[in-house]
Protein backbone atom coordinates (compact mmCIF):
# COMPACT_ATOMS: atom_id res chain seq x y z
CA UNK A 1 0.00 0.00 0.00
CA UNK A 2 2.46 2.37 1.03
CA UNK A 3 4.79 1.85 -2.21
CA UNK A 4 1.82 1.88 -4.28
CA UNK A 5 -0.38 4.15 -3.00
CA UNK A 6 1.90 6.75 -0.90
CA UNK A 7 1.76 7.78 2.43
CA UNK A 8 -2.64 7.67 2.13
CA UNK A 9 -4.12 4.19 3.09
CA UNK A 10 -7.49 2.68 3.32
CA UNK A 11 -6.31 2.24 6.61
CA UNK A 12 -6.49 6.41 6.96
CA UNK A 13 -10.44 5.98 7.51
CA UNK A 14 -11.17 2.09 8.37
CA UNK A 15 -10.66 1.06 11.56
CA UNK A 16 -13.38 -1.42 12.56
CA UNK A 17 -14.06 -4.35 11.64
CA UNK A 18 -17.54 -3.55 10.74
CA UNK A 19 -16.51 -0.50 8.61
CA UNK A 20 -13.93 -3.47 7.17
CA UNK A 21 -16.81 -5.57 6.38
CA UNK A 22 -19.26 -2.71 5.00
CA UNK A 23 -16.46 -1.51 2.78
CA UNK A 24 -15.40 -5.61 1.41
CA UNK A 25 -19.37 -5.57 0.44
CA UNK A 26 -19.49 -2.72 -1.32
CA UNK A 27 -15.87 -3.01 -2.87
CA UNK A 28 -17.11 -6.66 -3.66
CA UNK A 29 -20.38 -4.81 -5.22
CA UNK A 30 -18.29 -3.02 -7.54
CA UNK A 31 -15.93 -5.11 -8.83
CA UNK A 32 -18.49 -7.18 -9.62
CA UNK A 33 -19.98 -4.20 -11.68
CA UNK A 34 -17.64 -4.04 -13.70
CA UNK A 35 -19.37 -6.53 -16.33
CA UNK A 36 -22.19 -4.13 -16.61
CA UNK A 37 -21.03 -1.55 -19.46
CA UNK A 38 -23.55 0.80 -18.23
CA UNK A 39 -22.55 1.53 -14.70
CA UNK A 40 -19.10 2.57 -13.73
CA UNK A 41 -17.26 1.09 -10.79
CA UNK A 42 -17.22 3.90 -8.59
CA UNK A 43 -21.14 4.62 -9.34
CA UNK A 44 -21.10 1.08 -8.27
CA UNK A 45 -19.13 1.61 -5.14
CA UNK A 46 -21.28 4.77 -3.71
CA UNK A 47 -24.20 2.99 -4.10
CA UNK A 48 -23.22 0.17 -1.66
CA UNK A 49 -20.79 2.33 0.84
CA UNK A 50 -21.01 4.71 3.15
CA UNK A 51 -21.21 8.04 1.89
CA UNK A 52 -18.32 9.06 4.23
CA UNK A 53 -16.31 6.07 3.65
CA UNK A 54 -16.58 6.60 -0.56
CA UNK A 55 -15.25 10.19 -0.71
CA UNK A 56 -12.38 8.70 1.69
CA UNK A 57 -11.81 6.52 -0.75
CA UNK A 58 -12.51 8.26 -3.93
CA UNK A 59 -10.26 10.99 -2.17
CA UNK A 60 -7.89 8.56 -1.84
CA UNK A 61 -7.85 7.38 -5.54
CA UNK A 62 -7.21 11.14 -6.93
CA UNK A 63 -4.27 11.60 -4.31
CA UNK A 64 -3.12 8.30 -5.53
CA UNK A 65 -3.39 9.15 -9.75
CA UNK A 66 -5.64 6.39 -9.90
CA UNK A 67 -8.30 7.16 -12.79
CA UNK A 68 -11.96 6.80 -11.43
CA UNK A 69 -12.93 6.55 -15.34
CA UNK A 70 -10.51 4.00 -15.86
CA UNK A 71 -12.63 0.37 -15.50
CA UNK A 72 -9.85 -1.88 -14.80
CA UNK A 73 -7.64 0.65 -13.45
CA UNK A 74 -10.20 1.06 -10.69
CA UNK A 75 -10.79 -2.17 -10.75
CA UNK A 76 -7.23 -3.30 -9.67
CA UNK A 77 -7.05 -0.82 -7.39
CA UNK A 78 -10.41 -2.13 -5.22
CA UNK A 79 -9.01 -5.60 -5.43
CA UNK A 80 -5.82 -4.42 -3.93
CA UNK A 81 -7.62 -2.81 -1.34
CA UNK A 82 -9.37 -5.64 -1.04
CA UNK A 83 -6.59 -7.74 -0.35
CA UNK A 84 -5.23 -5.57 1.90
CA UNK A 85 -8.66 -5.77 4.27
CA UNK A 86 -9.39 -9.15 4.11
CA UNK A 87 -5.37 -9.91 5.08
CA UNK A 88 -5.54 -6.94 7.60
CA UNK A 89 -4.72 -8.73 11.41
CA UNK A 90 -7.72 -7.82 14.05
CA UNK A 91 -7.48 -6.58 17.34
CA UNK A 92 -10.22 -8.09 19.59
CA UNK A 93 -10.58 -4.85 22.41
CA UNK A 94 -13.10 -5.78 24.91
CA UNK A 95 -13.91 -2.57 27.24
CA UNK A 96 -15.87 -1.71 30.05
CA UNK A 97 -17.68 1.59 28.65
CA UNK A 98 -19.28 1.76 24.79
CA UNK A 99 -16.82 4.12 23.58
CA UNK A 100 -17.19 6.71 21.38
CA UNK A 101 -16.16 6.98 17.67
CA UNK A 102 -13.29 8.75 18.25
CA UNK A 103 -12.13 6.85 20.86
CA UNK A 104 -11.86 4.23 18.86
CA UNK A 105 -10.26 5.80 16.64
CA UNK A 106 -8.15 6.70 18.79
CA UNK A 107 -7.58 3.41 20.37
CA UNK A 108 -6.72 2.03 16.40
CA UNK A 109 -4.42 4.97 15.74
CA UNK A 110 -2.80 4.12 18.88
CA UNK A 111 -2.28 0.03 18.04
CA UNK A 112 -0.83 0.92 14.57
CA UNK A 113 1.33 3.17 15.60
CA UNK A 114 2.63 1.16 18.20
CA UNK A 115 2.08 -2.63 17.11
CA UNK A 116 0.65 -3.15 13.66
CA UNK A 117 0.15 -0.43 11.29
CA UNK A 118 -2.57 -2.57 9.42
CA UNK A 119 -4.55 -3.70 11.71
CA UNK A 120 -8.30 -3.44 12.48
CA UNK A 121 -10.30 -3.26 16.02
CA UNK A 122 -13.33 -4.98 17.03
CA UNK A 123 -14.72 -3.74 20.10
CA UNK A 124 -16.71 -6.17 22.76
CA UNK A 125 -18.71 -4.35 25.37
CA UNK A 126 -18.37 -6.41 28.97
CA UNK A 127 -19.42 -4.24 31.84
CA UNK A 128 -18.03 -6.99 34.03
CA UNK A 129 -14.19 -6.21 33.74
CA UNK A 130 -14.64 -2.13 35.59
CA UNK A 131 -12.74 -0.92 33.14
CA UNK A 132 -9.28 -1.49 31.41
CA UNK A 133 -9.45 -3.83 28.30
CA UNK A 134 -9.57 -7.68 27.39
CA UNK A 135 -6.51 -7.43 24.49
CA UNK A 136 -6.77 -10.31 21.93
CA UNK A 137 -4.05 -10.37 19.41
CA UNK A 138 -3.08 -13.24 17.07
CA UNK A 139 -4.69 -16.07 19.34
CA UNK A 140 -3.25 -14.39 22.89
CA UNK A 141 -5.98 -13.05 25.18
CA UNK A 142 -4.62 -10.68 27.82
CA UNK A 143 -6.81 -9.05 30.75
CA UNK A 144 -5.46 -6.08 31.54
CA UNK A 145 -8.59 -5.24 33.68
CA UNK A 146 -9.49 -3.57 36.71
CA UNK A 147 -11.63 -6.85 37.72
CA UNK A 148 -8.51 -9.34 37.11
CA UNK A 149 -6.52 -6.55 38.92
CA UNK A 150 -9.00 -6.90 42.41
CA UNK A 151 -8.23 -10.27 41.64
CA UNK A 152 -4.97 -11.03 41.57
CA UNK A 153 -4.39 -8.11 44.27
CA UNK A 154 -7.03 -10.02 46.76
CA UNK A 155 -5.03 -12.65 45.74
CA UNK A 156 -1.37 -12.11 46.71
CA UNK A 157 -2.68 -10.43 49.94
CA UNK B 1 -6.50 -70.72 175.37
CA UNK B 2 -4.14 -68.87 177.61
CA UNK B 3 -7.28 -66.36 177.89
CA UNK B 4 -9.85 -69.04 178.88
CA UNK B 5 -8.28 -69.88 182.14
CA UNK B 6 -9.28 -66.36 183.53
CA UNK B 7 -11.91 -66.36 182.44
CA UNK B 8 -13.07 -69.21 183.88
CA UNK B 9 -11.26 -68.24 187.32
CA UNK B 10 -13.03 -64.77 187.31
CA UNK B 11 -16.40 -66.62 186.96
CA UNK B 12 -15.70 -68.49 190.15
CA UNK B 13 -14.54 -64.91 192.24
CA UNK B 14 -17.27 -63.51 191.36
CA UNK B 15 -19.77 -66.24 192.33
CA UNK B 16 -18.09 -67.06 195.66
CA UNK B 17 -19.28 -63.43 197.36
CA UNK B 18 -22.74 -63.77 196.23
CA UNK B 19 -23.03 -67.27 197.71
CA UNK B 20 -21.61 -65.73 200.89
CA UNK B 21 -24.24 -63.36 201.07
CA UNK B 22 -27.39 -65.82 200.45
CA UNK B 23 -26.39 -67.90 203.60
CA UNK B 24 -25.50 -64.89 205.84
CA UNK B 25 -29.06 -63.92 204.67
CA UNK B 26 -30.44 -67.37 205.49
CA UNK B 27 -28.81 -67.29 208.98
CA UNK B 28 -29.88 -64.18 209.81
CA UNK B 29 -33.39 -65.06 208.76
CA UNK B 30 -33.07 -68.10 211.15
CA UNK B 31 -32.04 -66.05 214.12
CA UNK B 32 -35.28 -63.14 213.52
CA UNK B 33 -37.53 -66.45 213.58
CA UNK B 34 -36.40 -67.84 216.95
CA UNK B 35 -36.19 -64.55 218.55
CA UNK B 36 -39.73 -64.02 217.36
CA UNK B 37 -40.85 -67.25 218.91
CA UNK B 38 -39.53 -66.19 222.12
CA UNK B 39 -37.32 -69.01 222.40
CA UNK B 40 -34.76 -66.60 223.22
CA UNK B 41 -34.54 -64.22 226.35
CA UNK B 42 -34.38 -60.11 225.77
CA UNK B 43 -31.15 -60.72 226.96
CA UNK B 44 -30.05 -62.89 225.23
CA UNK B 45 -31.59 -61.83 222.26
CA UNK B 46 -29.66 -58.52 221.81
CA UNK B 47 -27.09 -60.05 222.67
CA UNK B 48 -27.82 -62.79 220.14
CA UNK B 49 -28.62 -59.37 217.62
CA UNK B 50 -25.28 -57.84 218.54
CA UNK B 51 -24.24 -60.57 217.29
CA UNK B 52 -26.23 -60.77 214.62
CA UNK B 53 -25.40 -57.34 213.70
CA UNK B 54 -21.99 -58.01 214.05
CA UNK B 55 -22.08 -61.10 212.03
CA UNK B 56 -23.77 -59.46 209.07
CA UNK B 57 -21.30 -56.81 209.67
CA UNK B 58 -18.45 -59.04 209.36
CA UNK B 59 -20.20 -61.26 206.51
CA UNK B 60 -20.49 -57.71 204.90
CA UNK B 61 -16.90 -56.71 205.44
CA UNK B 62 -15.61 -59.97 204.30
CA UNK B 63 -17.93 -59.73 201.45
CA UNK B 64 -16.68 -56.44 200.62
CA UNK B 65 -13.02 -57.50 200.66
CA UNK B 66 -13.90 -60.65 199.36
CA UNK B 67 -15.80 -58.79 196.32
CA UNK B 68 -12.95 -56.04 196.67
CA UNK B 69 -10.03 -59.03 196.00
CA UNK B 70 -12.16 -60.31 193.55
CA UNK B 71 -12.34 -57.39 192.06
CA UNK B 72 -8.38 -56.31 192.63
CA UNK B 73 -7.77 -60.37 191.44
CA UNK B 74 -10.54 -59.69 188.53
CA UNK B 75 -8.54 -56.63 187.54
CA UNK B 76 -5.07 -58.03 187.29
CA UNK B 77 -6.42 -61.11 185.76
CA UNK B 78 -7.77 -59.00 183.39
CA UNK B 79 -4.99 -56.93 183.37
CA UNK B 80 -2.71 -59.69 183.16
CA UNK B 81 -4.70 -61.18 180.39
CA UNK B 82 -4.34 -57.87 178.92
CA UNK B 83 -0.87 -57.89 178.94
CA UNK B 84 -0.84 -60.79 177.75
CA UNK B 85 -3.00 -60.39 175.50
CA UNK B 86 -0.73 -57.68 174.25
CA UNK B 87 2.15 -59.88 174.15
CA UNK B 88 0.24 -63.24 172.42
CA UNK B 89 -0.50 -60.70 170.15
CA UNK B 90 2.22 -58.65 169.87
CA UNK B 91 4.05 -62.34 169.44
CA UNK B 92 1.54 -62.96 167.11
CA UNK B 93 1.50 -60.15 164.72
CA UNK B 94 5.37 -60.21 165.10
CA UNK B 95 4.90 -64.20 164.13
CA UNK B 96 2.85 -62.52 161.07
CA UNK B 97 4.91 -60.16 160.27
CA UNK B 98 7.92 -62.54 160.71
CA UNK B 99 5.41 -65.40 158.51
CA UNK B 100 5.00 -62.55 155.91
CA UNK B 101 8.24 -61.24 155.69
CA UNK B 102 9.58 -64.99 155.34
CA UNK B 103 6.96 -65.24 152.98
CA UNK B 104 7.37 -62.35 151.29
CA UNK B 105 11.06 -62.97 151.43
CA UNK B 106 10.17 -66.40 149.73
CA UNK B 107 7.60 -64.83 147.38
CA UNK B 108 10.71 -61.92 146.33
CA UNK B 109 12.80 -65.10 145.63
CA UNK B 110 10.67 -66.90 143.52
CA UNK B 111 9.76 -63.42 142.16
CA UNK B 112 13.01 -62.97 141.40
CA UNK B 113 13.42 -66.64 139.98
CA UNK B 114 10.57 -66.44 137.98
CA UNK B 115 11.43 -62.89 136.83
CA UNK B 116 14.86 -64.39 135.90
CA UNK B 117 13.82 -66.83 133.87
CA UNK B 118 11.05 -65.04 132.40
CA UNK B 119 13.91 -62.56 131.57
CA UNK B 120 15.89 -65.57 130.44
CA UNK B 121 13.36 -67.09 128.45
CA UNK B 122 12.34 -63.22 127.23
CA UNK B 123 15.75 -62.97 126.16
CA UNK B 124 15.99 -66.03 124.17
CA UNK B 125 13.07 -65.47 122.82
CA UNK B 126 13.69 -61.63 122.26
CA UNK B 127 17.29 -63.13 120.51
CA UNK B 128 15.25 -65.98 118.21
CA UNK B 129 13.11 -62.96 117.57
CA UNK B 130 15.66 -61.06 116.61
CA UNK B 131 17.35 -63.55 114.39
CA UNK B 132 13.90 -64.32 112.91
CA UNK B 133 13.28 -61.11 112.75
CA UNK B 134 16.44 -59.91 111.08
CA UNK B 135 15.98 -62.73 108.37
CA UNK B 136 12.69 -62.31 107.72
CA UNK B 137 13.41 -58.36 107.58
CA UNK B 138 16.16 -59.09 105.54
CA UNK B 139 13.97 -61.46 103.28
CA UNK B 140 11.58 -59.02 102.96
CA UNK B 141 13.38 -56.36 102.17
CA UNK B 142 15.55 -58.36 99.56
CA UNK B 143 11.79 -59.11 98.11
CA UNK B 144 10.60 -55.71 98.41
CA UNK B 145 13.52 -54.84 96.75
CA UNK B 146 12.41 -57.13 93.69
CA UNK B 147 9.13 -55.34 93.98
CA UNK B 148 10.34 -52.43 93.93
CA UNK B 149 12.22 -52.96 90.83
CA UNK B 150 9.66 -55.11 89.14
CA UNK B 151 7.36 -51.86 90.05
CA UNK B 152 9.82 -49.43 89.15
CA UNK B 153 10.64 -50.93 85.46
CA UNK B 154 6.47 -51.98 84.97
CA UNK B 155 5.78 -48.22 85.61
CA UNK B 156 8.43 -46.73 83.72
CA UNK B 157 7.60 -49.44 80.62
CA UNK B 158 3.93 -48.18 81.44
CA UNK B 159 4.99 -44.23 81.63
CA UNK B 160 6.90 -44.47 78.74
CA UNK B 161 3.95 -46.59 76.74
CA UNK B 162 1.24 -43.62 77.53
CA UNK B 163 3.67 -41.04 77.41
CA UNK B 164 4.48 -42.46 73.77
CA UNK B 165 0.68 -42.65 73.07
CA UNK B 166 -0.34 -39.46 74.43
CA UNK B 167 2.68 -38.06 72.42
CA UNK B 168 1.50 -39.98 69.71
CA UNK B 169 -2.13 -38.79 70.06
CA UNK B 170 -1.30 -35.11 70.82
CA UNK B 171 0.83 -35.52 68.05
CA UNK B 172 -2.46 -36.71 65.81
CA UNK B 173 -4.18 -34.13 67.38
CA UNK B 174 -1.56 -31.28 66.98
CA UNK B 175 -1.68 -32.10 63.36
CA UNK B 176 -5.79 -33.03 62.62
CA UNK B 177 -6.38 -29.31 64.43
CA UNK B 178 -3.31 -28.02 61.99
CA UNK B 179 -5.17 -29.38 59.64
CA UNK B 180 -8.55 -27.48 60.97
CA UNK B 181 -6.83 -24.83 61.48
CA UNK B 182 -5.24 -24.63 58.17
CA UNK B 183 -8.29 -25.30 56.20
CA UNK B 184 -10.79 -23.20 58.43
CA UNK B 185 -8.36 -20.48 57.82
CA UNK B 186 -8.18 -21.33 54.66
CA UNK B 187 -12.22 -21.65 54.18
CA UNK B 188 -12.20 -18.40 56.26
CA UNK B 189 -9.64 -16.45 54.04
CA UNK B 190 -11.24 -17.37 51.04
CA UNK B 191 -14.67 -16.11 52.37
CA UNK B 192 -13.23 -12.72 53.58
CA UNK B 193 -11.38 -12.75 49.79
CA UNK B 194 -14.93 -13.31 47.99
CA UNK B 195 -16.79 -11.37 50.28
CA UNK B 196 -13.79 -8.44 49.81
CA UNK B 197 -13.68 -8.77 46.50
CA UNK B 198 -17.61 -8.50 45.86
CA UNK B 199 -17.39 -5.49 48.20
CA UNK B 200 -14.44 -3.48 46.34
CA UNK B 201 -15.78 -4.85 43.08
CA UNK B 202 -19.20 -3.58 44.13
CA UNK B 203 -17.98 -0.48 44.93
CA UNK B 204 -15.57 0.03 42.08
CA UNK B 205 -18.10 -1.45 39.65
CA UNK B 206 -20.60 1.45 41.24
CA UNK B 207 -18.40 3.93 40.32
CA UNK B 208 -17.04 2.52 36.90
CA UNK B 209 -20.70 2.59 35.82
CA UNK B 210 -22.08 5.45 37.25
CA UNK B 211 -19.47 7.92 37.91
CA UNK B 212 -16.40 7.19 35.86
CA UNK B 213 -16.49 9.27 32.37
CA UNK B 214 -15.76 7.41 28.93
CA UNK B 215 -12.37 9.99 29.23
CA UNK B 216 -11.35 8.11 32.20
CA UNK B 217 -12.07 5.04 31.16
CA UNK B 218 -10.28 5.96 27.43
CA UNK B 219 -7.28 6.85 30.05
CA UNK B 220 -7.03 3.33 31.71
CA UNK B 221 -7.69 1.70 28.39
CA UNK B 222 -4.60 3.42 27.04
CA UNK B 223 -2.96 2.34 29.92
CA UNK B 224 -4.08 -1.19 29.66
CA UNK B 225 -2.47 -0.68 25.63
CA UNK B 226 0.57 0.53 27.19
CA UNK B 227 0.89 -2.24 29.44
CA UNK B 228 0.68 -4.86 26.54
CA UNK B 229 3.39 -2.83 24.79
CA UNK B 230 5.52 -3.50 27.21
CA UNK B 231 5.19 -6.95 27.77
CA UNK B 232 5.74 -7.47 24.24
CA UNK B 233 8.75 -5.31 23.67
CA UNK B 234 10.31 -7.25 26.68
CA UNK B 235 9.85 -10.70 25.66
Amino acid sequence: MENKYGIKSVFDFVYTTQECAELINAIEHAIESKYDSKLKVMEALSEHAAYVVYKELEQLMSDLGVSVDSKQEAVDFLNQILVDLKSAPVLNLTLAFFPEYSQIKAFTNWWRKNINPKSLIRIKVNHKILAGAVIEWQEEAIPLTLQNAIDKNLISV
Amino acid sequence: METSMPAFLLSAIIWLPIVSLILNFVLAIFLIFLVQNGKLKPKEQQQIEAEMISVIKKADLAAIKIIEEATEKSQKIIADAEATKKVVAEKLDKLVDNTIDIAQNQLDVQKGAIVEKFREIYTTLIDQYKGESQALFGNLQQEARTQQEEFRKNIEEKSTEIFKELQEKALSDLNNTNKDISSYREKTLAKIDEQAKTIIKDYVAGYFTQEASKKEHENIVFKALESFKHKNTNS
